[in-house]
């Protein structure tokens, strides 16, 4: 088991999927110096308590309690599954992010919004805000929020971007999910998945 | 079309892929949790190229109510 080390963002009470993913991708290069993806993520709960990756050993039975599964790698290589899984320990800590500063030069055209020019910060943080963005303009759904459920990147992109990001919101299934599609450098790297959610007192 | 349906629950949830599934149960007993479910549901829009409606949405979790659904939309057996 790996424990996870993240903050709770700005007044969110539960850590950020886009946070999760970045820890995931740490640990996937930990794992594999050249590892390049693909990686899927499915949230299953909010995450409200201090957690850990655990991976999936030998088709184990999975964990009664599990914040998110994860596939890390391609079918026919080296893929690793495993959870995000709840541990005791302490509550993790908080600190302030102000997600609209990432994307204050966005571009919006009816379902797509668009970052030609990428500010400082990481690439996953700005698509999720770009993502949600679009979401709260073509389908608020107050006092429920859009929260990102699945992440399915072909390929990672871990670093600061320095190509257009570009957001595509292709599906709607009412307020249950989306899937929006992502494109880096005008090329389709993989899709977000957003669902609405009441979010419950911390 | 049913084979097409068993496939996208496999690819949803990878512990039924493969698995003889009564059409009549519903896929939640069968181990699909919401997220699972809804994500079904986008595959078969994407899969027969139809729109599922929000409010018919909670009522396509058997394998029955998915194929008289997409038959219902027109699409062929």
């Amino acid at each position: 088991m790996f424990s996870i080390n993240i903050p709770f963002k700005g007044n969110r009470p539960y850590l950020r999927g886009a946070d999760i993913y970045t820890a995931l991708v740490e640990f996937a290069k930990n794992q594999d110096p050249l590892f390049q993806g693909p990686v899927t993520i499915n949230f299953r709960h909010l995450p409200k308590t201090a957690c850990a990756f655990t991976l999936n050993n030998k088709d184990m039975t999975p964990p009664t309690e599990v914040y998110a599964d994860f596939s890390l790698g391609k079918e026919l290589g080296s893929k690793k599954t495993g959870w995000l899984v709840p541990i005791d320990g302490a509550a993790p800590h908080r600190i302030a992010f102000d997600e609209d500063a990432l994307i204050k030069d966005a571009i919006i055209n009816d379902k797509i919004i668009e970052l030609i020019t990428p500010s400082s910060g990481l690439f996953i943080d700005q698509v999720v805000a770009l993502t949600k963005k679009l979401h709260m303009i073509h389908r608020p759904i107050a006092p429920s929020s859009w929260i990102l459920t699945r992440i399915e990147f072909e390929e990672i992109l871990f670093d600061e971007p320095i190509l257009s990001i570009m957001i595509k919101l292709v599906q709607i299934l009412g307020s249950r999910l989306t899937r929006s599609e992502v494109f880096y450098g005008g090329k389709l790297i993989g899709n977000l998945y957003f669902s609405g959610v009441v979010i419950g007192a911390s | 079309m049913q084979e097409t349906l068993r496939r996208l629950i496999g690819q949803v949830s990878p512990a039924l892929a493969g698995k003889t599934l009564d059409p009549s149960v519903s896929l939640l007993e069968l181990g699909l949790d919401s997220l699972d479910h809804a994500n079904l549901l986008l595959a078969v829009e994407e899969e027969f190229s139809v729109k599922v409606p929000d409010e018919d949405a909670e009522h396509l979790i058997t394998m029955d109510s998915l194929v008289k659904f997409l038959k219902d939309q027109g699409i062929k057996a």
